[in-house]
């Protein structure tokens, strides 16, 4: 991919234009819409970021995809954790970047102890003050030990599976194979952890051998390849522009397969829109749950939801999370942005489909 | 049906193929032996037919390293043998009682002992587990109890809820089940006592290691599927079987042809993905040699089990098929 920048070609850049996926499943508002104890959490537990990062956090609107993605809870002492949620994860994603291995381990095992049950020192950093404090609303308000022990586990996995494993790809410049890649964005993305979040809007937890079937497990893994691919699309234009940003679907589309952006964006397109099926798919012939029939239709209702309102977040909401003005600059490692010879533009699914699917003559 | 090809020649898969070790033909007496004298509920022709089955060659194709003994083999042929009896068995049984097998199948491999009066089954689960426990340790052992409780669970009591109504689930459905169903994931666990070295949990629960299986599960139970019309073209279906490539023509109302075609695409995403993965695993560090001969020989299992289905095995075969339709019969007598 060419970074050089070319004044005289500017005027007359290639524009790529990529779609906005698009979902068959309702679109839910919150009946929140503002959050002004951000500034308390930035000025208290954020305050070890510098005065420029939380200007660009400012600017991403990071309640605004926590309402979006759990619109059914009207219920403020509900929000609030979610929110925590919200927060230190997607701020603690961007804090690991590319962590030196030995210290992202122990942070790795701190987090761990602190959503399972141990209180932070007042020195350590404010994610964990964050974390311990939603742990312990999600107790108050009846959330299950089982389910805390669960959102422990799987900010592990994504910590050990999702970020440690993308760091060899990053640091190299190499693309993982496309069946690798998604295994590794299943937990990178952070989904693992945040669908757990819906059991919270709930106000219930699925039980533990409705959790762990295999169905339930599969639903899970889809939902969290299809918002890494919704990412990816987002993104796009942020990953072409930045060193050691291989992992996007597109791109390693283009590099397994050996084809041009154009032919990628579409493939990609394919395998989202493969995965979307098959959610419904498995919605369509769910096994016997007994008892429990009713709160897994519930569960997948409020699953879908979340894929869709997140995608909203992208385009609708004015997050500036995907643009210059809006990144996270990582603790290690440069998030400088080069100049494109191209321009991405993002239209509408079914306007893209109809018009330029073909002229790019990628069909 | 009649023009039925079936599309899995010998050598098809993508995966070494190797001779096998003279100790199968070790392993094949002591498989009837087991037959003729402890599945007495078994009638003779039911017998019989499990003898011609080759149960012996099947373990031996999918573990068919030169180097391992008869002593470890033996109680991989032990779980066969019993796998394929309880399997045939376990189709005609309900919900309750598939749930009360995987528990109880579950405490025994973790060290419970057989009742006296108790199904066979449960006797050969036990003898196996105490033949193992000579070379395989307790993490093992559990992670096969553990296996075993979820291929009983999510596999064959799943499927009996599709088999019992003759009704079919969709694509999406149908692999997430038969994925347990062929229980190939608790059998592969064996490729460790094949290969003498066990995997450590965190390589196991790696998400690589875990995909690896669940491909594995699922070339496996729909490379059957493609045997199994193999054996129903000659002899008919007695009742309205369920595989892939009926769920693909039901679900997307296509020909048998295209749906043949259609499975055939499915069927071969899994291996090409599977291949993938084995040509770039995750870094394991000191262990890398020793995890890519264990995906070596997950693949060889593939490759092997498919060239028993060619070579070793009437259970597919006009003789064979003869004995399964008496044995339809006699075998809800037997059940009760």
């Amino acid at each position: 991919m060419s970074k050089s920048k070319n004044k005289n070609l500017k005027r007359t850049m290639k524009i790529v234009f990529v779609p906005i996926p698009s979902y068959p499943w309702p679109r839910v508002l919150s009946p929140f819409a503002e959050f002004p104890e951000e500034e308390k959490w930035f000025r208290e537990d954020y305050n070890f970021l510098d005065e420029e990062t939380r200007n660009r956090y400012r600017k991403q609107r990071l309640y605004d995809f926590v309402f979006n993605m759990w619109p059914l809870t009207s219920n403020p002492e509900m929000m609030r954790p979610i929110l925590r949620c919200g927060y230190y994860h997607t701020i603690m994603d961007d804090y690991v970047g590319i962590m030196p291995l030995d210290e992202l381990k122990a942070f790795t095992d701190r987090t761990y102890e602190i959503m399972m049950e141990e209180d932070p020192q007042p020195n350590e950093i404010g994610i964990f003050h964050q974390m311990a404090a939603a742990r312990k609303e999600w107790v108050a308000n009846g959330m299950p030990l089982f389910w805390i022990e669960r959102m422990a586990r799987e900010f592990k996995e994504y910590f050990t599976y999702g970020v440690m494993e993308e760091t060899p790809f990053k640091l190299s410049n190499t693309y993982p194979s496309v069946g690798r890649y998604l295994l590794i964005r299943m937990y990178s993305i952070g989904q693992k952890v945040f669908v757990n979040l819906t059991e919270a809007a709930m106000g219930q937890a699925l039980p533990v051998h409705i959790h762990d079937h295999p169905v339930m497990n599969r639903l899970r893994e889809l939902q969290s390849m299809i918002i890494a691919i919704q990412n990816d699309f987002a993104s796009i234009r942020k990953e072409l522009a930045t060193d050691n940003e291989t992992l996007n679907i597109i791109l390693v589309v283009m590099h397994e397969y050996k084809i041009p952006l154009e032919e990628a964006i579409v493939e990609s397109l394919r395998i989202h829109d493969e995965m979307v099926r098959e959610i419904d798919s498995i919605t369509a012939c769910l096994p016997d749950f007994g008892l429990y029939q009713k709160m897994v239709e519930d569960y997948i209702y409020h699953v879908k939801i979340m894929v869709h309102g997140l995608n909203a977040f992208y385009y609708e909401s004015g997050t500036k999370r995907y643009t210059q003005e809006g990144f996270a600059i990582p603790k290690y490692g440069t998030a400088n942005e080069q100049s494109l010879d191209l321009e991405i533009k993002h239209v509408e699914c079914d306007y893209w489909i109809k018009n330029l699917k073909n002229n790019n003559k990628v069909v | 049906m009649k023009n039925y090809q079936n599309p899995l020649t010998l050598g098809y898969y993508p995966f070494p193929e190797t001779s096998i070790p003279e100790h199968v033909e070790r392993l094949k007496a002591d498989a009837e032996n087991w037959l003729d004298n402890d599945y007495t509920f078994l009638t003779d022709s039911e017998r019989r037919l499990y003898k011609i089955a080759n149960l012996a060659y099947t373990t031996i194709r999918m573990l068919p390293h030169a180097n391992t003994s008869y002593e470890r083999m033996k109680p991989a042929v032990r779980w066969m043998v019993v796998v394929t009896v309880s399997d045939d068995y376990y189709e005609l049984s309900t919900r309750d009682e598939i749930k009360d097998a995987a528990e109880r199948v579950r405490a025994i491999l973790l060290g419970a002992d057989p009742l006296p009066g108790e199904m066979v089954f449960f006797h050969q689960y036990a003898i196996m587990r105490d033949e193992l426990r000579a070379f395989m340790p307790d993490e093992w052992m559990e992670r096969m109890a553990k296996d075993m409780y979820e291929y009983l669970l999510f596999g064959i009591r799943e499927m009996a809820a599709y088999t019992a109504t003759g009704s079919l689930p969709n694509t999406a459905i149908y692999s997430i089940i038969r994925e347990f169903d062929v229980a190939v994931i608790p059998f592969m666990n064996f490729v460790e006592c094949e290969i003498d070295f066990i995997l450590p949990k965190y390589v196991v629960d790696h998400p690589v290691i875990q995909r690896i299986r669940s491909l594995m599960g699922k070339i496996i139970g729909f490379q059957n599927d493609f045997y199994s019309l193999e054996k129903e073209a000659v002899r008919g279906a007695s009742k309205t079987p369920c595989d892939l490539i009926r769920v693909m023509e039901k679900e997307y109302e296509l020909s048998f042809e295209e749906a043949c075609r259609e499975a055939l695409r499915l069927h071969d995403d899994c291996v090409t993905e599977f291949a993938s993965l084995q040509s770039a695993l995750p870094d394991f560090g000191s262990l890398n040699k020793d995890i890519e001969n264990y995906s070596l020989y997950m693949g060889i299992g593939i490759q092997g089990l498919n060239t028993w289905y060619h070579l070793d095995t009437l259970r597919y075969k006009p003789e064979g098929y003869q004995d399964i339709e008496k044995r339809d019969t006699l075998i809800s007598k037997n059940s009760l």
